[in-house]
């Protein structure tokens, strides 16, 4: 492209001002189609092969990059979490686990274990660029994944799968400000909304809780856990999502705010498990981390019976399922 | 052309960096680098605003089409087309200089985030809140700033790798010897210096039409040619051989001319021969045709009608050309010259005069008139001493080309009045000298016009004019690299190096361009 492509640039300002003008309306278009009608169809098909295309070349980059990141694997370690899975009857995907996938898988079973809830577990591939709060897991249709699904990870609630291809699932942040999640106040119960900063949230932005009762009661360190929605879509019940940091009070409002921080950092997903199956009691409290931490052993943490210590079985509402 | 492969695999390269890598990283302030963004500058800078916007279109429409991407289709589309047209259009009038180049690069990137921002808050104002937007930006368009300068690098490099040969581009990012190992292979051939010892080959006939051809004595050390990157390519020799019509049973003389400077008329200075009749006029010392074997000084002298160099061959250490004797001569290049004959068969010269009426070849290598010391002149103007020069009919000579006829000693005032002392350069053949596409070029040798005939209007003598580019450094060596190139001389531009730009002016050529330049060619 230098000697003829050269000679063809000087000369020939006016086609790039037509090819200029050619481009920019057909972005605008595309724009606008996508805006006024979100379900077009042609786009929809643009999108999800254009996933399956990326989505691709996302898992194989994906792998590459947490076969390298992951230092050594314990086969043994592997094995024997293999043998959780089916105890706890999750289905795992992946075969090669870095000692962090390791660690993150065991909290994530122990929070499923926990709450009861049948997971699959996954790992993110692609991460949205700029403001987009999204990111990309390597389980799709094909692993019974279906939109509107939870997506939790060891820590707590990671957000809601919006789409899916066959092999791929896109799931929106709960930190993200286009996400509203339902949340219980641990002690009490009591309702409220929980809605993300933005990308500001990786440089400490936080969460803000809104109750919805005006007699509701905060304070500082009081821990969320998702209320359930329904039909437990997108969000099953008693995925824990943060710690009250702050209250909020402001002028004229009529229900109480408080600043919440996530449990989970969002800025540093690696396994996450999208719950296929809700659990068949809400599990309220029973998945949020124990205050006085108990000895990682499968046979402790293993059992499905709510923690003996944790006083958050009072009689509230059980909304949902 | 493997440089069409750069756009669309760097393009995806980073795209599915950006997206598994880039956006994942928890960077101190929130924000992360836009890998594709600055690819498509830098490649818009490369390539101009047309490709510039063709890659950005392509190159958003695919980050907003990838899994993740839950922003409206065509958003990124956008901006990196405007992205992509802005950087081309300002890389254009960034001149010279790649410090303003990137920094007109990294003004485009920041804008272009500050755009997508923009963007993001007017139709997604769900997604893109205006916290979010004044704790990313500032950090992502810093992160920008900072990786912009080494994509910028790494695409010039990898572009020039993949269009001139790895030593081009080794020679660019500063490694000499990977250069020097690397070169020979094929694809290096448009930087390498073509050889101006053809005429010395088996089967080679002589231009002048010796019967017979001289063998070059192999070059002794301390005498070493200095070899310039050939003007003229391959063929253009027997091009001239066939136009002198004169030898229609010899091979075609594989002939490379040199010569990339204008007036130095690299090859017919050692042409003194019978049936191109040849007069040359040596400069005495500074000929670079200048006999350099035993330590004899070849001094002919200038501006002798008749074809001075053979009458010096007859009379030094030469055979009378009319003896047909085959005595080599070895023409060394003096002083950065690169010559070509270094065998010189001469034979019957013909009387050769002043003139500036030359033949025009009609076909390539052109046979301009006027230029040089060298001089072939045919048969059919036996008075005349046409100064020829070979050039390739390349788009940027002929810019170059267009001016008005150069003198070797004068001013402006001189061109305006048309004449010159010594009379060569009449009104009117001045305007017939502006009307032509190849002007003759006049050198009035100043100093040297002592040793001609006063009134001889002396064509020739040294390829360089006073009036423009730099002197020739006496007992400089040519280079035939481009010299450090570093990070440093990439930015700046300065004496490091950093010719890039030059190099995208010239195309191919630049390294004639360059070398022309250093050594104090008239180019």
């Amino acid at each position: 492209m230098t000697g003829a492509g050269e000679v063809i640039e000087v000369r020939d300002s006016r086609r790039t001002r037509v090819v200029l003008v050619v481009l920019l309306v057909a972005a605008l278009s595309l724009i606008a189609l996508d805006y006024s009608d979100g379900s077009n169809s042609g786009l929809r098909a643009m999108r999800s092969a254009s996933g399956a295309v990326f989505g691709g070349i996302e898992h194989a980059a994906g792998s590459v990059a947490r076969f390298f990141s992951g230092g050594n694997s314990s086969a043994s370690q592997v094995t024997s979490l293999q043998e959780q899975v089916v105890k706890l009857r999750a289905e795992l995907s992946g075969a090669q686990l870095s000692k962090s996938d390791l660690k993150q898988l065991r909290k994530l079973l122990l929070l499923a274990g926990a709450a009861q809830y049948r997971v699959v577990a996954a790992s993110v591939i692609a991460v949205g660029t700029g403001y987009q709060q999204t990111v990309t897991i390597d389980v799709g249709s094909s692993n019974g994944v279906t939109p509107d699904e939870t997506v939790l990870n060891g820590d707590g609630l990671v957000g809601e799968v919006t789409s899916v291809t066959a092999t791929t699932a896109t799931v929106l942040l709960a930190d993200s400000p286009a996400e509203v999640v339902g949340a219980a106040v641990q002690p009490s119960g009591q309702l409220g909304s929980v809605t993300g900063p933005g990308q500001a949230a990786g440089s400490g932005g936080l969460m803000r809780l809104q109750m919805l009762s005006s007699s509701a009661q905060l304070k500082p360190g009081d821990e969320l856990v998702t209320s359930a929605s329904e039909h437990d879509r997108p969000f099953v019940p008693g995925v824990p999502i943060g710690v009250i940091t702050t209250l909020v009070n402001e002028n004229g409002a009529l229900t109480e705010a408080a600043e919440v921080r996530p449990f989970v950092d969002y800025t540093a997903l690696g396994i996450v498990a999208v719950v296929i199956g809700p659990p068949r009691h809400n599990p309220r409290f029973s998945a949020l981390p124990p205050l006085p931490h108990p000895a990682p052993t499968v046979t402790v943490t293993v059992t499905a019976k709510p923690g003996p210590g944790r006083p958050g079985s009072s009689p509230a509402p059980r909304p949902g399922g | 052309m493997r440089k069409a492969w750069l756009a669309p695999v760097g393009i995806l390269v980073s795209l599915v960096v950006q997206l598994t890598v880039l956006n994942g990283l928890r960077l101190p302030g929130g924000g992360v680098p836009d890998l594709v963004l600055i690819l498509v500058a830098a490649l818009a800078v490369t390539e101009g605003p047309l490709w510039g916007m063709i890659i950005g279109f392509t190159a958003g429409l695919c980050l907003d089409l990838a899994p993740p991407g839950s922003l409206l289709i065509g958003q990124y589309a956008l901006v990196f087309c405007l992205a992509g047209w802005a950087a081309g259009q300002l890389s254009r009038s960034a001149g010279k200089s790649p410090l303003r180049c990137v920094v007109l690069t990294g003004i485009v990137v920041a804008a272009a985030e500050v755009a997508s921002a923009g963007i993001g808050l007017v139709l997604d104002p769900a997604d893109v809140t205006t916290t979010a937007v004044r704790v990313v930006l500032p950090a992502s368009i810093g992160y920008d700033l900072v990786l912009c300068p080494f994509v910028l690098y790494l695409v010039v490099v990898t572009g020039t790798v993949l269009t001139q040969g790895l030593a081009a581009g080794a020679a660019a990012v500063g490694l000499p010897g990977l250069a020097s190992r690397s070169q020979g292979t094929k694809e290096h051939r448009p930087l390498q210096p073509r050889l101006s010892r053809a005429a010395a080959r088996t089967g080679d006939v002589w231009l002048g039409g010796a019967s017979h051809y001289h063998r070059a004595r192999p070059p002794s050390a301390r005498t070493r040619t200095r070899l310039r990157p050939a003007n003229g390519v391959a063929g253009s020799a027997s091009g001239l051989a066939r136009q002198a019509g004169r030898h229609p049973g010899a091979a075609s003389p594989s002939l490379r001319l040199a010569g990339s400077r204008r007036g130095d008329g690299a090859i017919g200075n050692s042409v003194g021969s019978g049936s191109v009749g040849g007069g040359t006029r040596w400069q005495p010392g500074r000929h670079p045709g200048m006999l350099a074997g035993a330590g004899r000084q070849f001094h002919p002298r200038a501006g002798q009608p008749g074809g001075s160099a053979t009458r010096q061959h007859g009379a030094g250490t030469m055979s009378s050309p009319a003896a047909r004797s085959s005595t080599p001569i070895r023409f060394s290049a003096h002083r950065g010259d690169g010559t070509v004959g270094r065998t010189l068969g001469s034979a019957a010269p013909r009387l050769a005069g002043l003139g500036l009426a030359g033949r025009r070849a009609a076909a390539t290598p052109k046979l301009r008139p006027g230029t040089g010391r060298s001089a072939l002149a045919t048969r059919s103007l036996p008075r005349v001493v046409p100064k020829v020069q070979f050039h390739t009919a390349r788009p940027a000579a002929v810019r170059r080309q267009a001016a008005a006829p150069r003198f070797r000693r004068g001013n402006s005032s001189l061109r305006q009045s048309g004449t010159v002392s010594g009379g060569v350069l009449s009104r009117s053949s001045l305007a017939a000298a502006r009307g032509r596409a190849a002007p003759p070029r006049l050198r009035l040798a100043a100093g040297r016009r002592a040793s001609g005939p006063p009134g001889m209007g002396m064509l020739g003598g040294s390829g360089r004019s006073p009036m423009r580019g730099p002197r020739l450094r006496l007992g400089k060596q040519p280079r035939f690299g481009y010299g450090r190139r570093s990070l440093l001389s990439f930015l700046t531009g300065r004496r490091f190096g950093g010719s890039w730009l030059a190099r995208k002016r010239a195309g191919r050529r630049s390294g004639v361009w360059l070398i022309g330049k250093r050594t104090g060619g008239a180019g």
